[in-house]
């Protein structure tokens, strides 16, 4: 595990060690930590942005808990620290999209949040992703389609079509690059 | 590595690989540690990775959308037998729980939520010729399979969703007011909270029947646009013919349940509906000479007795039965 434990040297002011040992521990959280959390806030929120916000955010409360940076109980600690967190903005989320709903659809509500004009704009949208689909290879649309929409893990797709984990996760890459091209650009 | 890629599609392509990690279903060889020194060694990186992650949330749900012969593209046939969806779960549950211990091997996470990605993977159940079946989705409701039938259903957070994609299906279906219950059938889509309904693929169409509480059908055929069709009294109909406009009737005596019990009850209902049910129920196949088309039948038959039924008929209606193998055409007695 790598440390930084030069530049957390550097970084000690002579007035106060406080400040210093805590850079030192932020440095540790982050060497150790930064990338398992960005995945797990990335996967859950979707937007990196936001994940980089809420590992600062868990580093944060981490070194107010425990100045040291030394988590009691290490891993499960951080991460109930990070899914507290997670549980806060839903929260937040949830009031917030509950007034919108009680705001914009009383009539409505009871019976379901798929309304005409969302289909209408989905539908718009899975036509334009569907023929951008349909421009790949047989082969990489079915692969694409099994890992992206049937949740079937690489490893099973490999086995299934008789080819290495890396060609399934090549054929989906390039099906992405190219919706991409077609959807956003 | 490709010999001729630019090096702006060199990292578009790094960044769909992240990408397809990060969100896809397989965690089990994640690398974290590689994933940030990747994303964080270049804003371009950055850039690339945020664009393919917007790409990859476009296509949210549009798997519910996507024409039902896209399971097409699955390489062996999807549709386990009805009799062995227990069976089903249990396979489910452990191939979960691998892919749980993978992830815990490599990120050290116990005690988080990682179930609600995997809950929405798809069951698929299929009943064949001439058998019923009686389905316990894993959100309480229920779904009873006329035979030669297929569907598939997934749930999430927010939603869950049947995909009808043969024969016919009815469904009791569980309050949760949160997570509106859908079934696709076709370009249709009925949309409950908690009642009970049936829908069925027929050949030239597709239809609703309610049988307590309220559902909205959503037409999304390509002629219409979306537009919405409230069934709100037992007994509605929903009818939605090829090439014509949807109907919503309330005139049919018969009960629409009767299915379920292995009667099938007829009430001047057309002679293809007819024959196309009766063939749910039997390897002998009934098939309609052209011109047949606007006949109408009246009738309670026992489902699996297409001979009677093609009896019947043949004295109703004034047609002449000829038989090849398992299959029966049927023909106007007088042309």
């Amino acid at each position: 595990m790598q440390r930084h434990v030069t530049r957390a040297a550097d970084a000690q002011s002579p007035d106060s060690m406080e400040p210093s040992a805590r850079t030192c521990a932020y440095d540790e959280l982050n060497a150790r930590y930064r990338g398992v959390l960005l995945t797990f806030f990335l996967r859950r929120t979707g937007s990196y942005s936001e994940a980089e916000d809420l590992v600062q955010d868990v580093f944060v409360r981490l070194l107010d808990a425990t100045p040291d940076g030394d988590p009691p109980g290490g891993h499960s600690f951080i991460f109930t620290v990070a899914s507290n967190l997670l549980k806060d903005r839903h929260r937040r989320d949830a009031v917030r999209s509950r007034y919108r709903a009680s705001a914009e659809h009383i009539e409505s509500a009871r019976s379901d949040p798929l309304t005409p004009e969302r289909i209408v704009i989905s539908k718009y949208e899975v036509e334009r992703a569907s023929a951008a689909l349909n421009e790949v290879g047989e082969r990489s649309k079915e692969i694409f389609i099994l890992y992206r929409f049937e949740g079937m893990s690489q490893r099973d797709i490999a086995s299934r079509f008789g080819i290495s984990v890396s060609a399934v996760e090549k054929h989906v890459a390039r099906v992405l690059v190219h919706l991409n091209k077609r959807l956003n650009s | 590595m490709e010999p001729d890629l630019s090096p702006q599609d060199q990292i578009d392509e790094e960044a769909a690989i992240w990408c397809a990690r990060v969100f896809g279903p397989s965690s089990e060889s994640f690398d974290s540690h590689a994933f940030q020194s990747w994303i964080e060694s270049h804003s371009a990186h950055r850039e690339a990775f945020d664009a393919m992650a917007r790409t990859w949330r476009q296509l949210d749900g549009m798997e519910r959308l996507l024409p039902a012969n896209s399971n097409a593209a699955m390489p062996e046939p999807a549709a386990e037998a009805v009799e062995e969806a227990e069976d089903n779960a249990g396979h489910r549950l452990t191939f979960d729980r691998r892919r749980m211990l993978a992830a815990v091997a490599v990120t050290g996470v116990l005690a988080v939520s990682g179930y609600a990605y995997y809950a929405s993977r798809p069951h698929s159940y299929a009943t064949e010729n001439g058998h019923r079946s009686l389905v316990r989705l894993d959100d309480g409701s229920t779904m009873t399979l006329d035979g030669a039938t297929s569907a598939r259903f997934s749930e999430d957070d927010t939603s869950r969703t049947v995909w009808l994609t043969a024969g016919r299906a009815s469904f009791e279906v569980a309050h949760d007011p949160s997570r509106p219950f859908s079934v696709h059938a076709g370009d249709k889509i009925v949309v409950a909270v908690g009642t009970s309904f049936s829908v069925e693929l027929l050949q030239n169409e597709i239809r609703a029947n309610l049988h307590s509480g309220s559902v909205d059908v959503i037409d999304n055929g390509p002629a219409t646009g979306a537009k919405r069709y409230r069934l709100r009294t037992a007994g509605d109909h929903f009818i939605a013919q090829n090439g014509s406009a949807p109907v919503v009737t309330h005139d049919n005596p018969t009960d629409d349940l009767a299915w379920t019990k292995g009667i099938l009850a007829f009430y001047n209902e057309s002679l293809p509906v007819t024959v196309e049910r009766m063939n749910r129920y039997s390897t002998l196949q009934v098939v309609l000479a052209p011109g047949l088309e606007k006949d109408r039948v009246s009738g309670i038959f026992k489902a699996g007795e297409t001979e009677k039924f093609v009896a019947a008929a043949c004295e109703l209606l004034d047609l002449r039965a000829e038989r090849t193998g398992d299959t029966i055409r049927l023909n106007a007695a007088t042309p």
